[in-house]
C-alpha cells in the first residue's frame, strides 16, 4: 500500500507517527498524574496508551514494509545495473579491440596510399620531363628538316654550276684541238721555210704539246665533273630521304609529345585522387583512433558505473539494517551475499563462503570485527567509497533518533561498525569482478589488494600466463647472432 | 576522466625518438594521430603528464613496469598489419622459380638450407605462409630455415603462440588450413611441424645486422613506408649486403625501389634481385 511512496513521505510518516505517539503518552500521563484516583480513568488511560503504542506499531510496521519492498526493488536494481555495467565493459573492451585492429589496417592502407601516392607523384614529374624533352625532339626534327631543304637547295645549285663547268670543259677541249691542229699547220709552214724556220719549228712542237696537255687536262676535269654530277644527284636523293625521315620523326615526336602530355595530365589527376583519398583515409584514421579511445573510455565507464551500483548495494544493506536493525541483517544480508557470490559462478570454494559468513555475523560486535590493522589498511580506499553513504545513513539515523535517542546511540556505533565489516566483503566482490573480466587494467590490480586465500584460486590463473609469458621476453631468450 | 594533452614540443620530441631509435619518420599531417595514440598509452599507464611519460619511455628501462610500458609503447605506434597470404603474388613467384632459388643458393648447396628472413613479421603470419609453402614446394633434401623479427615484443609473444583467429582478409586457402592447423575453440593453432621451421627474434631493422651467413630469400614488405627516403636507402644497402649471390628482395606492394640509390637488379614490380 506504500509501494508508491517516495523516501520523504514514509519520512514524514514515522516522525507523524511517533509524534503522535508521544503526544498521547504526555497527555495520558498528565491525566494520570491529575486523575490517580479515579480507576475508570487509569483504566482509560492505560487504554489509551496501549491503543496509541499499537497505532504507532502498526503505522511503524507499514512503514517498515514499504521500506523493505523499496530496498527489494533497489536491491534488484542495483544488481540489474551491476550485470548491465558488468556487460558494458565486456562490450566496451571488444570494440576497443576491434577498432585498434581496425585503426591499424587504415594506418596500413593509408601509409600505402601515402607511397603510392610520392611514386605517382615522381612519374607525373618523369613525364614532365619527357613531355619537355619529346617537344624539344620535334622542335630539333623541325629544324633539320628546315636545313635540309636548304642543303637540296645547294645541292641544285650544286648540280647546275657542275653542267655550266662541264660546258666550260667542252670549249676549253675544243680550243686544245684547234690549237692542236694550228701548232701541226705551224710545224709544215715552218719546214716548207727550210732552216729559217728551224727555230719556228721548235715553237710549233711546243704549242702542239701544250694543246695535248690542255686536251687532257679538260678530259681529266671532264671526268670529275661528270661525277660530280652524278655524286650530286645521289646526294640529292639522299637528302630527300633524310628529308622524309625527318619528317617522320617530326610526326612521331609530335603524337609522342600529344601523348605524354595526356599520361602528364592523367598522372596529374591521379596524384589529386589519390591524395584525396589519403585525405579521406587519414580522417577515417583519426576517426578510428578516436573510437578506439572512445570505446575504451566507454568501456572504463561502465567500470565506474559497476562500483556505483556496489555502492547503491552498500546504501540498501545500510538502509535495511535500520529498518530491520541487527538481528535480521543477519538473515537478510547473509543469503543475498553468498547469492551473488553463487552467481559469480567462479567462486565456489566452501571456504569461501565460510570465511564471508563469519564476518558478516559479527556485524553488531566489536570485539570480533576489528581484528587486524592490515586488513583495515587494506580497505581504506573502499572505506572512502562508505564516506559516501555516511550522509545518507545520518540522515536515517536522525529520524530514527527522534524516537528511540537511547536507541540511536546504539544503532550509531552499530553502523559505525557495520561499515567497516561491509567493506571488507568489498574485496571479495571486487575479486569476482577480476574474475569476470580477466584483463582488468593492470593499475588498478594493486588496489584491490587480493586475499592470500582467494589467489590461488584456478579461476584467477586465466590472465596469469600472460604474466609469465611477459616475462620471458624474446630478446632474453636467444640473442639474435645464432643466425 | 580527465583529457590529456600532450603538448606540441614533446609530440616533436616523441618524433624525434621515433625516428632517431626506429627510423619511423612521422609527418606533420600525421602528428595529431600520434597525439592520440600518445594519449591513448598515457591514459593506459596512468601517467598524465607528457613530460614524464617522455622520460620514462625514452630512459633505458629498469623496472618491470617501464619495460611493459616500452612495449606497449612500442606495439601501440608500430603498425601491425598482416595476413596469411597476403600479397600473395609473391608466394606465386618462390612457386614458379623455385628450383631456379635452390639453384643459386649456396646454404642449399652446402648446408642443405633454404634461408630466408622476414624482417617485419609482425604476428608471424608472414613467416608462417612461407613456411607452409616451403613445405609444400621444396625437395625433400632442403630445409626451410625462416627467421621472423619485429621491433614490437608483443607481436612477437603473439608470433611465438602461433594463435589465430581467420577472417575474410585472409587469403588462407582450407587446405593449409586443415593440413597445418588445430582448431582450438574459435581459434586456430598452427602446428609445430611449421613453428619448427621458423625462429622469431626481436630485432630493430635501424641496428646494425649480426647474421653471420647469407639470406637467399628477404621480405620487407610494407615496413619502408613509414621510413624516409635516408632509412630506406640504409636499409635496402644492409640487405644487399646480407644477401647471397643471385638473392632475392620482396618489398611491399606499393613500394619501390626507383626513388632511391641500391645495386640490386629489378626483376619484376616489387621483386629486386642481386647480382
Amino acid at each position: 500500500m506504500f509501494n508508491g511512496f517516495s523516501k520523504s513521505q514514509i519520512g514524514f510518516r514515522i516522525i507523524l507517527s511517533i509524534l503522535f505517539v508521544e503526544l498521547i503518552s504526555l497527555a495520558s500521563g498528565v491525566i494520570m498524574g491529575l486523575n490517580i484516583k479515579s480507576p475508570t480513568i487509569i483504566a482509560a488511560c492505560l487504554l489509551t496508551i496501549i491503543i496509541s503504542q499499537l497505532i504507532a506499531w502498526f503505522i511503524s510496521e507499514n512503514v517498515k514494509k514499504s521500506v523493505r519492498n523499496v530496498l527489494s526493488e533497489l536491491a534488484e536494481t542495483s544488481e540489474n545495473l551491476g550485470s548491465l555495467s558488468n556487460e558494458l565493459t565486456v562490450t566496451g573492451r571488444k570494440l576497443a579491440d576491434g577498432s585498434t585492429e581496425q585503426a591499424a589496417s587504415i594506418q596500413e592502407t593509408s601509409s600505402t596510399l601515402e607511397e603510392s601516392s610520392s611514386m605517382i607523384h615522381q612519374t607525373t614529374q618523369n613525364t614532365k620531363e619527357a613531355e619537355i624533352l619529346a617537344k624539344q625532339t620535334k622542335q630539333s626534327a623541325d629544324n633539320g628538316n628546315v636545313e635540309m631543304q636548304t642543303m637540296l637547295e645547294a645541292m641544285e645549285e650544286l648540280k647546275k654550276s657542275s653542267t655550266e663547268i662541264s660546258k666550260i670543259i667542252r670549249v676549253i677541249d675544243e680550243i686544245a684541238f684547234q690549237t692542236n691542229i694550228l701548232s701541226l699547220n705551224a710545224a709544215v709552214e715552218a719546214a716548207r721555210a727550210g732552216d729559217a724556220g728551224k727555230g719556228f719549228a721548235v715553237v710549233a712542237e711546243e704549242v702542239r704539246n701544250l694543246a695535248q696537255r690542255s686536251a687532257q687536262a679538260a678530259k681529266d676535269t671532264a671526268g670529275i665533273i661528270e661525277s660530280n654530277i652524278s655524286l650530286s644527284e645521289k646526294c640529292l636523293d639522299i637528302s630527300n630521304q633524310v628529308s622524309k625521315s625527318l619528317e617522320g620523326i617530326n610526326n612521331d615526336t609530335h603524337k609522342v609529345s600529344e601523348l605524354l602530355e595526356e599520361i602528364s595530365t592523367a598522372s596529374q589527376e591521379q596524384e589529386i585522387g589519390i591524395n584525396q583519398i589519403n585525405k579521406a583515409i587519414s580522417q577515417m584514421e583519426h576517426v578510428l583512433q578516436g573510437n578506439a579511445l572512445t570505446a575504451q573510455e566507454s568501456a572504463s565507464s561502465a567500470e565506474h558505473l559497476n562500483t556505483y551500483s556496489n555502492t547503491l548495494k552498500k546504501i540498501k544493506e545500510e538502509l535495511t539494517y535500520l529498518v530491520d536493525g541487527g538481528k535480521e541483517v543477519e538473515k537478510r544480508i547473509i543469503p543475498t551475499i553468498s547469492r551473488e557470490v553463487e552467481v559469480k559462478k567462479e567462486i565456489k570454494s566452501q571456504k569461501l563462503e565460510v570465511k564471508i559468513k563469519p564476518e558478516i555475523k559479527s556485524v553488531p560486535k566489536v570485539e570480533e570485527v576489528k581484528p587486524k590493522t592490515e586488513v583495515k589498511q587494506k580497505v581504506e580506499p573502499i572505506k572512502l567509497k562508505t564516506e559516501e553513504i555516511k550522509p545518507k545513513v545520518e540522515e536515517v539515523k536522525k529520524v530514527k533518533a527522534e524516537e528511540v535517542k537511547s536507541k540511536a546511540e546504539e544503532v550509531k556505533s552499530k553502523t559505525e561498525e557495520a561499515v567497516e565489516p561491509k567493506a571488507e566483503i568489498k574485496p571479495e566482490k571486487e575479486e569476482t569482478k577480476v574474475e569476470e573480466k580477466p584483463k582488468t587494467e593492470e593499475a588498478e590490480k594493486p588496489k584491490l589488494e587480493l586475499k592470500p586465500q582467494i589467489q590461488p584460486k584456478p579461476v584467477v590463473k586465466k590472465p596469469l600466463p600472460k604474466d609469465t609469458d611477459k616475462s620471458v621476453r624474446p630478446e632474453d631468450i636467444i640473442p639474435l647472432d645464432d643466425f | 576522466m580527465p583529457i590529456i594533452t600532450i603538448e606540441k614540443n614533446y609530440l616533436d620530441l616523441f618524433s624525434e625518438y621515433l625516428y632517431k631509435n626506429m627510423g619511423i619518420y612521422i609527418e606533420d599531417s600525421k602528428k595529431n594521430l600520434l597525439a592520440q595514440k600518445l594519449a591513448k598509452l598515457m591514459q593506459e599507464a596512468g601517467i598524465e603528464n607528457a613530460g614524464e611519460y617522455y622520460h620514462f619511455i625514452v630512459s633505458p628501462p629498469i623496472s618491470e613496469r617501464q619495460k611493459e610500458l616500452k612495449n606497449k609503447f612500442i606495439d601501440t605506434i608500430t603498425v601491425h598489419k598482416t595476413n596469411f597470404f597476403r600479397e600473395n603474388n609473391h608466394f606465386e613467384f618462390i612457386q614458379r622459380n623455385i628450383s631456379e632459388i635452390i639453384e643459386t643458393s649456396q646454404s642449399a648447396k652446402f648446408t642443405n638450407e633454404l634461408r630466408i628472413w622476414s624482417s617485419a613479421c609482425s604476428t608471424g603470419e608472414e613467416a608462417y605462409t612461407l613456411a607452409m609453402l616451403c613445405k609444400e614446394i621444396l625437395p625433400a633434401n632442403v630445409r626451410p630455415k625462416i627467421l621472423a623479427t619485429d621491433i614490437s615484443p608483443d607481436s612477437i609473444r603473439k608470433a611465438m603462440e602461433g594463435i589465430y583467429k581467420f577472417g575474410p582478409e585472409d587469403n588462407i586457402t582450407n587446405y593449409y588450413i586443415n593440413k597445418y592447423f588445430t582448431k582450438n575453440g574459435t581459434q586456430w593453432a598452427i602446428s609445430d611441424e611449421i613453428k619448427n621451421c621458423v625462429t622469431f627474434r626481436l630485432f630493430n631493422l635501424v641496428e646494425p645486422f649480426p647474421f653471420k651467413n647469407p639470406f637467399d630469400i628477404i621480405f620487407c614488405r610494407n615496413v619502408m613506408i613509414y621510413f624516409d627516403k635516408i632509412v630506406q636507402e640504409k636499409l635496402v644497402g644492409n640487405f644487399y649486403n646480407v644477401l647471397g649471390k643471385k638473392g632475392f628482395l620482396f618489398i611491399g606492394h606499393s613500394e619501390s625501389l626507383i626513388q632511391i640509390k641500391h645495386q640490386f637488379t629489378y626483376h619484376e614490380p616489387t621483386v629486386y634481385r642481386k647480382n
